[in-house]
């Protein structure tokens, strides 16, 4: 029920405020100006030729990385929003719906909204002669996980929010950037320095993003992901994200208690 | 002072301070129209302290807002000191400000005095001289020391002390107050009362419109009223001139028990007016009557829809009376 | 018009900004750091494509100017409606100075911890990535680089005033600026590949002001990457800065006029 109310919420603040193709365009737009940006880089790069193992790959990785990043990019504004300009955080706070099922629910109806862009993506991936191989229940699994890991880094992030001040930028937007440099998203994680694709190795992310180009690709081209079998990378993801979401969680209760002892639940903090 | 700079005071000074002209404002969304304001025609002096006294929603902000420049009347004139709300909106500012009732505002990372600062510096007034007045007033108002706290550590009361400072600190001649004292407690708002009354005296030329749904605050502060509901002006006097309207009229204040239903006092003749409180099972009546025989019909009304009378009291007549008979309803 | 009046007003606006920048230091990690690591991301996607070390540089200078950009959106082209939503711009309105010195005051004041994060980009842009750049007319460079600035918040303070008219969340409408303006301004590759597009895109004031400095810092690459001579980009961007702060004060009255008789200027969340 909690859910249910949070996520009608979610739905009328994103999507119901105006009708269906500017909606579309809208949420549309972003993610193919980035996808546009990244083929900009690789045609300068090779002459002219739009095509190849690492265009798929930078092309998938950043379709997909829309679904991290625009979930959190409104992720990142709840807090703040409801606490500095609907100024509705403590009533929500005091209602019998517990806040965490609030941003859970709320998350979830912006991960599903964000599905949309991404089919969009995937479909102008034609136009590119991406050569889609999908696995649909592998594909099926890994929008699963990938929930899970998006709504533990909303929760993370949420958490956060609570004790700080809010800026002028979206913060969602530039704590997505952590992703999209350590996670293989849009180069192989070999490219990293050794330091970093180390630490790759220790985020959900850069397994979720290996399962998606299985999953789409049907096939893994980063050197050190494909060291990897699926099910291994399936079962590392799992792990990974069951540690990140208790980490995340607890960081969230911590700062729910910290902000209420602070007495800063209700602040404002604009400059 | 010069000749020619004694010539060009003179006229304004003949000038009204506030004056409109038939001023109507309508409101449009999609599927309402709200008529807010309704051919309002009052005119204040300077030196005056002119209350607009009226229930919720009787268009008191609309008005206001009109004359901070903040918004433009559908029809009708309205100027203030001499200059079009309309067209002259660069020539009011400088010489306006206000207060809105439990509106607070500023940046929540800046301190009280930094705030006032900030907004001292959208009227250019050189930085000592904004640091001294600010200072002068925080100490006036009570609130000294409180100059490095955040707002939001404030209470309501002295939240309300600092944006009543960052309205006067500006010096202007006209100040418009929106419900200066809404939920203030009684020695807030009697603070602040007395504040402005000063800060009247202490010069002939400056003005105060001020807002309210209190009764003895109008009655209190104000030099005249106006009396608005729905959009209307249904009265315009002193304090005195209003209430001498219902000199002849008979107040009573009744305490019945338990609460009963009191609408057929809508059909009883010699009945003016009404106003019904739910008093913790009790219902608190006050009912304002031509005459004596009234009264009688009115106590035996409520003996036969079953209330007892623990109290009963006959009392001077008040602006609540004169609201009551203007328009057959309470204020509050 | 009151020259000391708005001197004062926009030195009033910048005042909380800069305290907010000190006194909330958090912003260090969500606007500096953070925004680099996105940035950090397009250098390698060249690491991996093993393209030429100057596009790296590209890059860095497209991280500096979509830095202002940013500022631009967040930090003035969303305030005014953000100003009304917590009761200011009422406030901001009654009062006697221009609205331009508070949207001015605004920039001025976010420039804080938007240099910081520009400079920080250039360092890391030449510590870590080792990025040459190679200025061949310092003079030219900062003409082209604070001229953009003024347009570049001119255009900000037009999209200001039409933000607050749209009445829609404006982050929704900034989001939207993002991206596709990036890819447009050629942020982080040479805007010249775009071919006839590039020439619509330079209704954004940084895509020539971008181009420009590229082909001053670099110029291995100006003659086949640069798309004007950068003395005629800094005419052109001159004759933008006029026309958008023209517009600017249009726009802020249009929206000013318009908001008064609609009874939109002191209505919250809508
Ligand atoms: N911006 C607006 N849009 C639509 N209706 C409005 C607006 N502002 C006020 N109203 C309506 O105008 C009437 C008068 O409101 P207001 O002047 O705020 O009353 P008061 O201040 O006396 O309580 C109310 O019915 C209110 O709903
Ligand atoms: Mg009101």
């Amino acid at each position: 029920m909690a859910v249910r109310s949070s996520m009608w919420l979610e739905y009328q603040i994103e999507a119901n405020w105006t009708s269906p193709v500017i909606f579309i365009l809208y949420n549309t737009l972003k993610p193919v100006g980035g996808s546009l940006l990244l083929l900009a880089m690789y045609y300068v790069v090779t002459g002219g030729f739009l095509g190849g193992e690492s265009l798929y790959f930078l092309y998938i990785g950043n379709a997909f990385y829309m679904l991290v990043a625009q979930t959190l990019f409104n992720v990142g504004w709840i807090i703040h929003d409801d606490r500095e300009h609907y100024q509705t955080m403590k009533y929500i706070y005091i209602s019998p719906l517990s806040y965490f099922m609030y941003l859970m629910g709320r998350s979830a109806m912006r991960f599903l909204l964000s599905l949309l862009p991404l089919s969009v993506l995937i479909f102008l991936g034609v136009f590119l002669k991406i050569p889609y191989h999908i696995e649909v229940l592998l594909l099926l699994g890994t929008f699963f996980l990938g929930w899970i890991f998006v709504i533990s880094s909303g929760l993370l992030l949420s958490g956060i929010n609570m004790l700080t001040a809010r800026h002028g930028n979206s913060v969602g937007q530039a704590f997505s950037g952590i992703f999209y440099l350590f996670s293989g998203v849009v180069f192989p994680i070999n490219v990293l320095p050794g330091w970093a694709s180390k630490a790759a190795l220790g985020m959900p992310s850069t397994y979720w993003f290996s399962l998606v180009r299985r999953s789409v690709l049907g096939k893994e081209v980063d050197s050190i992901m494909s060291g990897f079998t699926t099910g291994e990378v399936a079962v590392r993801l799992i792990i990974i994200s069951v540690l990140f979401f208790v980490i995340s969680y607890l960081t969230f209760r911590l700062a729910d208690y910290l902000a209420r002892k602070k007495g800063i639940l209700d602040m404002t903090t604009t400059y | 002072m010069t000749q020619k700079g004694l010539r060009r005071v003179l006229p304004s000074q003949r000038v009204d301070a506030i004056a409109c002209e038939h001023v109507d404002r309508i409101f449009e969304s999609k599927n309402r129209t709200v008529q807010a304001l309704n051919d309002v025609t009052i005119t204040v002096k300077k030196g005056e302290l002119f209350g607009l006294l009226g229930p919720n929603g009787a268009g008191k902000t609309t008005l206001i807002k009109i004359l901070t420049t903040l918004l433009l009347p559908t029809s009708g004139k309205a100027h203030v000191y001499g200059y079009d709300v309309t067209r002259d909106e660069n020539k009011i500012r400088p010489i306006i400000n206000m207060v809105s009732g439990g509106e607070y505002s500023g940046y929540g990372l800046l301190t009280v005095r930094e705030n006032l600062w900030m907004f001292s510096q959208f009227y250019g007034i050189p930085g000592k001289e904004a640091n001294q007045r600010i200072k002068t007033l925080m100490e006036r108002l009570g609130i000294a020391n409180m100059g490095d706290r955040k707002i939001r550590t404030l209470s309501t009361g002295e939240r309300q002390r600092v944006s009543i400072i960052r309205a006067f600190m500006t010096e202007p001649q006209v100040v418009f107050l929106d419900e200066p004292t809404l939920g203030l407690d009684v020695e807030t708002a009697r603070l602040i009362r007395r504040f402005i009354q000063e800060w009247l005296e202490k010069d002939s030329e400056r003005t105060v419109l001020l807002t309210t749904h209190y009764m003895m605050e109008a009655d209190e502060l104000c030099s005249r009223i106006a009396i608005i509901n729905e959009g209307k002006i249904v009265a315009l006097d002193t304090p005195s001139g209003l209430k001498n309207m219902v000199k002849k009229e008979i107040s009573l204040n009744i305490e019945i028990f338990p609460e009963i239903k009191v609408d057929w006092l809508n059909n009883l003749d010699g009945v003016i007016g009404f106003n019904s409180k739910d008093a913790g099972g009790n219902l608190s009546l006050r009912v304002v009557v031509e005459h004596d025989a009234a009264v009688g019909e009115v106590l035996a009304g409520i003996n036969q829809h079953g209330g007892k009378i623990s109290y009963l009291n006959k009392e001077e007549p008040t602006l609540e009376d004169v609201f009551l008979k203007l328009t057959g309803r309470g204020l509050e | 018009m009151n020259v000391m009046l708005n001197l004062r007003a926009l030195k009033g606006r910048a005042y909380p900004r800069m305290i907010g920048a000190v006194r909330e230091p958090s912003w260090m990690f969500w606007e500096t750091f953070l925004p680099i690591l996105s940035m950090a991301a397009y250098v390698y996607v060249y690491r991996s494509l093993d393209a030429p070390k100057e596009f790296e540089g590209f890059v860095i200078l497209g991280g500096v100017m979509t830095t202002y950009w940013m500022n631009v959106l967040w930090g003035m082209a969303s305030q005014l409606y953000w100003e009304k939503e917590t009761a200011n711009l009422q406030l901001y309105l009654a009062a006697p100075m221009s609205k331009m010195s508070i949207l001015a005051g605004m920039a001025l004041g976010g420039m804080f911890s938007t240099s910081v994060r520009c400079i920080s980009i250039i360092v890391m842009g030449v510590i870590i990535f080792k990025v040459d750049f190679v200025v061949t007319n310092a003079g030219l460079l900062l003409g082209i680089f604070g001229v953009t600035l003024v347009a570049l918040y001119g255009m900000g303070m037009v999209f200001a005033s039409l933000f607050l008219m749209w009445g829609r969340e404006a982050w929704h409408l900034n989001m939207i600026m993002e991206e596709p303006i990036y890819f447009l301004s050629g942020y982080s590759f040479p805007v010249k590949a775009l071919g006839s597009l590039s020439l619509f895109a330079t209704v954004i004031p940084f895509t020539l002001g971008l181009d420009a400095m590229r082909q001053l810092t670099f110029p291995s690459m100006a003659t086949q990457w640069g798309l004007v001579s950068p003395h005629l980009e800094l005419v052109i961007l001159l004759v933008m800065s006029i026309i958008l702060l023209y517009l600017a004060r249009v726009s802020l009255d249009r929206m000013e006029r318009m908001g008064r008789s609609k009874g939109t200027l002191t209505m919250r969340w809508q």
